[in-house]
Order: structure tokens, then sequence, then C-alpha cells
């Protein structure tokens, strides 16, 4: 048989609560939700009022959603991607050619850690490096 | 501040007075200008699309034939999206791994005899790969002396299941396989001493590493050939 349907394909490439995927994941729930409440409301014939609060919250939700959207989609697009992906994409990256191998990757995150300790100098102009920095008992390259 | 003013740069504490005054002079001029460059557009696409880059964000770029310089951009915590607020270059390194063998030194006649001259090794290809729960990476070398494959450095492990084997580095000799303890350390100038042979292997690594090089050096052959024609 065939499998199920294009509505399963939709529902697993949506994603919605399956994991913590997409940083817009909580608005989209909310948003879900109070959908889902209008549409009960409508069932059981609830007061006019409690109609519009839903509507109301979710019409804020809308905006706060598209606001959201628009903000991680020039700021940070990998945010709305779903942490699988961005662990898929890590994982790739490791595997590109000419990376940076792990040991070196270490070497240098240690050296972060290192600055964040407090062992570093700040250097506002790099052009005053060549003159600052050749003591005068200066070995030739390749001499320690 | 407006949109060109350049971004502080901050080094780790070893770069002026230990590893700024072993490059070159041409190296060092360039990578100055490369560093005014970058505190001008730190996200400079054409860097960040030649550099090397790490699962942490942390960028390497060969600036001058054979160093490579690390750093990587730090944003205000307030404002984790918003624009850099320094740079932090982590290190550099002079590409090449100087290449000693503890073995060859310990006999007492190689200490009458005229010693051989200290090798380099280049990096000149590398993998990562996984087989179930076995997982490895592995970068080839050749000796810049004879411009010959040398061997492999290899680091083995497994993960999430049987069977269980910790995270270990081999140097694996070319061309006989062999698996020796090694030592390397990574700094502005790198080092590698390879010790005895590894005699007490786990059979399940030496077999999927042993195997996986091969592929791995079939791989290596065809891309090159490629690179020829």
């Amino acid at each position: 048989m065939k499998d199920a349907s294009p509505v399963k394909g939709f529902l697993r490439a949506a994603d919605i609560g399956r994991s913590r995927s997409s940083i817009l994941n909580q608005i989209q729930w909310t948003m879900a939700i109070l959908i889902a409440g209008i549409v009960a409301l409508q069932f059981v014939r609830a007061a006019n009022w409690l109609t519009i609060l839903f509507a109301a919250l979710l019409s804020v939700h809308s905006v706060l959603f598209l606001i959201a959207f628009i903000y991680f989609m020039l700021k940070r697009p990998h945010s709305l991607r779903s942490e699988t992906f961005d662990y898929k994409i890590s994982e790739l990256n490791l595997k590109r050619e000419g990376d940076i191998d792990i040991k070196t990757s270490e070497f240098i995150q240690k050296r972060a850690g290192a600055i964040q300790a407090g062992l570093f100098e700040d250097v506002l102009d790099p052009s005053t490096l060549k003159r600052s920095s050749k003591p005068e008992d200066r070995k030739g390259p390749g001499k320690r | 501040m407006n949109e060109t003013s350049p971004i502080p740069i901050r080094i780790y504490s070893e770069f002026t007075k230990r590893d700024w005054p072993e490059l070159p002079e041409a190296a060092q001029d360039t990578l100055a200008s490369f560093l005014i460059d970058l505190q001008k557009d730190p996200e400079n696409t054409e860097v960040i699309a030649h550099a090397q880059r790490d699962a942490a964000g942390q960028l390497g770029f060969e600036f001058f034939p054979g160093f490579t310089v690390y750093w990587q951009i730090v944003r205000n915590e307030h404002d984790p999206f918003g624009q850099p607020a320094r740079i932090e270059v982590l290190a550099l390194r002079k590409m090449g791994i100087e290449f000693s063998e503890t073995e060859k030194r310990t006999s007492p006649e190689d200490e009458s005899s005229t010693p051989e001259p200290l090798d380099s090794i280049d990096r000149v290809y590398s993998r990562n790969g996984r087989l179930g729960n076995l997982a490895m990476w592995g970068t080839l070398h050749v000796s810049r002396r004879t411009r010959r494959v040398k061997g492999w450095i290899v680091d083995s492990w497994s993960r999430g299941g049987p069977p269980y084997l910790n995270p270990k580095m081999h140097w694996v000799s070319f061309p006989d396989y062999k698996f020796h303890h090694m030592s390397l350390n990574i700094d502005f100038r790198s080092t590698i001493e390879i010790g005895p042979e590894d005699q007490d292997i786990d059979p399940v690594r030496l077999v999927f590493v042993h195997g996986t090089l091969k592929q791995w050096e079939q791989d290596w052959l065809e891309e090159e050939s490629k690179k020829a024609s």
C-alpha cells in the first residue's frame, strides 16, 4: 500500500511540536491552540465576547509571529530551521574538505577560553603591530 | 558609531612576543593588512567563503603561503544577533608539523651516527567517517623533504553502542600501515612525536581503521588524478 497520505507528509514536513525545532515554535503552538479554541467556542455556542477575546489574542500572536519571522529571517535565518537541520549542517560542515581539523579546533577553543579568562591584548590599529612587536633582539624566522 | 568604524581586535597573549616575530616580514605585512580589512568588514563574504571553519564557528584563513590565522567574531551579549563587538585572534599557525620518531633515537648506535635531519609533514587530505557505531577522522600527510606519503594521523572511537572503543589517536605509517602511539602538539609550530608500535590495538579498531584508510586513499588518488587531468 502506498504511504498513507500527503497529509501525513505535510505534517511531518511541518514538524510542529515534535521537537524543539524552530525558534517560533511556541508562538505557532499558541496560535494553533487559539484557533482550536475559536472553533470549539462555535460548537458550544459560547458568548460572543469570549470568541472576540480569542480572536483578538490570535491577531496579536499573528502580528508577533510575523514580526519575529521577519526579524529572524533578516538577522539569523538558521534559527527558523529545526535543530536537526542545524546539526546536519554542522556535520556536513565538518566533512568539508579543508576544514579545521578536530585537534586544531580543540586548540583554538582552548585559546578562546584563555582570552575569556583575561589572557589577551587589545589592538586598536593592526598597522602598529609591525612597529611595536618586533623586539630589537628579534631572531629571524625559523629560529627561536 | 558609523558603519565603517573599525571593530576592536583582541589577540591572545603570546601573539606579539612569541608568534608575530616568527613570521617572515612579508607575512607580517600581509597579516596586518588582512586584520585591517577584517576590522572594517568582519563578515566579508569573500573571506568567509574561502575560510576554513569548525563547528563552533571559529574561522581560519591561510593569509600567506604556509601560515594560517584563526579567529572568531564575538557579538554583544545583549544583542547576540547584532553587529560584531570585536574580533578575537585565537591562533597563528605555521602549516606543516615537525616530525620526530622516538624509537629511532633510543638505540645507542644512533647517538654516535649523524642524526637524521628533522622532517616536517604537510596535510594533503582529510576525512571523517562512520560505520555503525564506529567513527574516525584521519589526515593524510606527506613528507616536506621527499614529498612522499608518510602516513595518517587517525583518531577512532565508538559512539552509541558496542563495540566500546575509547577515542585513541594513532600514527598509521605508509605503506606498511603500522599503528604507532603518538603525541601531537598543536601550536604556532606544531610537532608530532611518533612512539612505538601499538601492540594492544583492539582488532575491531584495527580492521575498521585499516579498511577505511584504504578506501580514503583510493578516493584521494581519484581526486588527485581529476585535478591533474
